[in-house]
């Protein structure tokens, strides 16, 4: 007994290591990680949420900062360990997510056995897309919603605090609060295909007490419609996150292929309750994930929880094999998880740091000089580290905070026409008062401004390219 | 009436799941097909003729292989038939091997649906076929591949409903419950009622609007442009340079504002115009 204990034990301990370290090693701070510890910053600074944009010149005001819980508690470990730590913090976040999913989904060893691998893949799945934001908050909060339904379906009592609790700290740690609204409406929705159903109406009262939750938050029904209008409005689409994977990639046939797997399965394993709503709940996620790579995460916890219930109702039969297969297991996963874990990793690895340097000098230059035109033009998905270098000394023109709303105006639009090198491009530089360009290097408009004898090149390296625009080539 | 029963060869009557049995699943699914029937003669009688083309052709060959059979057969093949019509995959898009054997993507037009429709098969397929994994498993690879060859997904759509017929043509026959036609009927007055127009965008053109466009966009960039350019083209300055004084008070550039300003006369300006240039200057020139 204590030696089955113990190799229980030693499972565990194993996944976490491997998830900790699968997590830490696809584990960065993107352009949403660093606006997000810069919004922290000014948050723990003016001890206030921001009304008008502090960083960025190009938005609308005023405006609406979302997950500013994540952003203070990121600010706060930054302060407290460094990006270095803050990288650390995050995976362990995202580990701690998977780990209680898959601990609390399958309760036999054979099933954790069997399981791991696809706990493994609710990592890997959002390999692109890790880093230090509020998603992490956002992984965590929906594992925590599925155990709360599966309370629910097992005809358990949840308290409704408990639900309130949830959804006000999800409302303020990330925008995908909105599931704690709607996963419990569809899982009430398909428990209408049994006829010995659990009552519908415990769904549906998570549901209310969740929608009370979201309000808990400093900005009240506006920040609701933030989120709505994110969800649902079809400008979200056209976002490189929330559109579908590249199915010619086999990797990316793996979750929706498991949940065919998982529904065919169903059909023989795991109690005859509840066979068909769960199939029907997979097989809504697999849309979800087919539609958006953003909702694979999704579908692979989904995953985790319903074959864990299936896998714990097969009896192994070779109980020596299994103990075999724990302790070949168990090593794999630890040699892997500590082998990840030194990984080196530079938090600034993904950004232009010099080039930001020289941009911001050259800006304050020109602004001292009283130039006409002194402001900063840069892409995109750089305009969240400019936020974090520069804390709104210069402001940039863009980030990639908000593209509905923020920078819903018109200069996502115009940052797009950019990015192609239209043929508008020097206008809207124009427009835009752009005396710096900080750009990547090789793209159009890189092209086009080396062209150009009323800009110069002060800065290159091997991501980005910094030109200035000369004194008197200013119009008007 | 329940979807389990004979398709996968063991009768199951009375001691199937009983899953889909009830009126609950056939109200779904009447309403289904109702919508998706409703959606495939919109988008036929919306798109191309190719489209209405592969939607007959469909419709024939599934309705004809469903003829005689249980009306929630015929409204299975009718959703087959409409999502079909309604993703625009025309014989012309398939003799692309481009097209065809581009992965799915659900932002393509038209995919959506199809999306649903493969997965809608499999769940019926998953739930009729219990007793046979091997063609389940079948179809699950056919689904999947479908999703990195989209032109599978045709002879998916075609092939699975067929198939669930023909393994279950010997079951039993039931009359469709009345209230399906009805059912059916309203769902297609929903998908081919008029559909309220979206709100016309704000009018644009002339160099007033597009300035007025801007500023209601809070782009006061695009904005102070647009008037640059027509103030710049104006002779003598007028409206155009108010116009720009506005964005740049807007912009915060109070002096910039009351300079421009200063080189229009307001005596030659239209009393609307003269009316804003003098609130204008009076409120830049406040402390």
């Amino acid at each position: 007994m204590t030696g089955r204990r113990a190799a229980d034990g030693l499972l565990i301990l194993s996944a976490a290591m491997a998830l900790f370290g699968l997590a830490y090693h696809h584990m960065a701070i993107l352009g949403d990680g660093f606006w997000t510890l810069a919004s922290g910053e000014w948050m723990l600074a003016h001890h206030a949420v921001p009304h008008t944009d502090p960083f960025a010149y190009g938005g609308v005001s005023p405006w609406t900062l979302v997950s500013p819980g994540a952003c203070v508690v990121f600010a706060l470990v930054n302060r407290a360990l460094g990006l270095p730590g803050l990288m650390v913090f995050g995976a362990v976040v995202e580990a701690a997510a998977v780990l209680t999913l898959w601990v609390f989904a399958a309760k036999t060893r054979h099933a954790r056995l069997l399981l791991l691998p696809l706990a493994l893949l609710f990592i890997e799945v959002d390999a692109e897309d890790l880093s230090c934001r509020g998603q992490l908050f956002g992984d965590l909060g929906f594992v925590l919603l599925l155990g709360m339904l599966a309370r629910l379906r097992d005809r358990e009592r949840v308290h409704p605090a408990l639900v309130v609790a949830l959804a006000a700290a999800w409302t303020n740690l990330h925008l995908s609060f909105l599931a704690a609204v709607f996963v419990p409406l569809l899982a009430a929705t398909v428990l209408l295909l049994d006829p010995e159903r659990p009552r519908t109406a415990p769904f549906a009262a998570v549901a209310g007490l969740a929608s009370l939750g979201t309000l808990v938050n400093p900005y009240g029904l506006g920040y609701l419609r933030i989120a709505l209008g994110t969800a649902f409005d079809r400008s979200t689409g056209a976002l490189d996150l929330f559109q579908s994977p590249n199915f010619h990639d086999p990797a990316w046939l793996l979750p929706p292929a498991t949940a065919l797997v998982l529904v065919a399965s169903r059909n023989h394993l795991g109690p005859d309750r509840l066979r068909r709503p769960e199939q029907a709940f997979v097989l809504v996620f697999a849309a979800a994930a087919c539609m958006s790579r953003r909702y694979a995460t999704e579908l692979v916890a989904v995953e985790v929880g319903i074959a864990g219930v299936m896998l714990d109702s097969v009896t192994p039969r070779w109980p020596r094999a299994l103990t075999a297969g724990v302790a070949a297991v168990s090593a794999l996963a630890m040699a892997g998880g500590i082998a990840w874990m030194l990984e080196r990793h530079d938090p600034e690895r993904d950004v232009p740091v010099a080039a930001a340097a020289v941009a911001r000098d050259a800006s304050r230059a020109l602004r001292e000089a009283a130039a006409p035109m002194s402001r900063v033009v840069d892409p995109l998905h750089w305009g969240g580290y400019l936020a974090y270098a520069w804390m709104g000394d210069p402001r940039y023109w863009i980030d990639g905070r908000d593209h509905l709303f923020l920078f819903g105006n018109g200069a996502f639009d115009d940052h797009a026409a950019l990015r192609r090198g239209d043929a508008a491009s020097m206008d809207l530089l124009d427009t835009y008062e752009a005396g710096v360009v900080l750009w990547e290097r090789g793209m159009p408009l890189d092209a086009i401004l080396a062209a150009r004898p009323d800009w110069q090149l002060v800065h290159a390296d091997p991501i980005a390219v910094v030109y200035v625009r000369r004194p008197r080539a200013a119009p008007r | 009436m329940t979807l389990e029963r004979g398709a996968d060869g063991a009768h199951a009557a009375g001691g199937g799941d009983g899953a889909l049995d009830g009126p609950v699943a056939a109200w779904a699914v009447a309403v289904g097909a109702g919508v998706g029937l409703g959606l495939g003669v919109r988008a036929s009688t919306d798109g191309s003729a190719s489209s209405l083309m592969v939607g007959l052709l469909a419709a024939l060959f599934v309705g004809g292989v469903a003829r005689g059979g249980r009306a929630r057969d015929l409204a299975l093949a009718l959703a087959s038939c409409a999502a079909i019509a309604r993703s625009g995959i025309s014989p012309l898009h398939l003799s692309s091997p481009a097209v065809a054997s581009a992965p799915f993507s659900g932002q393509a037009e038209g995919q959506p649906p199809l999306l649903a429709l493969r997965l809608g098969l499999f769940f019926v397929a998953a739930v009729r076929l219990r007793r046979r994994p091997r063609l389940l498993a079948a179809i699950a690879v056919s689904c999947i591949a479908s999703l990195a060859w989209t032109g599978l997904v045709l002879p998916y759509a075609i092939a699975v409903p067929v198939l669930l017929r023909i393994l279950e043509r010997r079951a039993p026959k039931r009359a469709a419950p009345g209230w399906v036609l009805p059912a059916i009927l309203v769902g297609n007055a929903v998908c081919l009622a008029p559909r309220p127009s979206p709100p016309a965008p704000p009018q644009r053109g002339t160099p007033r609007e597009e300035v007025a466009y801007w500023r209601a966009r809070s782009n006061l960039f695009r904005a102070h442009a647009e008037a640059l350019a027509w103030a710049r083209r104006e002779k003598p300055p007028g409206e155009g340079h108010v116009a720009l004084a506005e964005v740049d008070d807007d912009l915060g550039r109070r002096d910039t504002a009351l300079r421009v300003l200063a080189k229009v006369r307001k005596d030659a300006l239209p009393s609307d115009v003269a009316k804003r240039a003098l609130e204008l200057q009076a409120r830049a020139t406040s402390p």
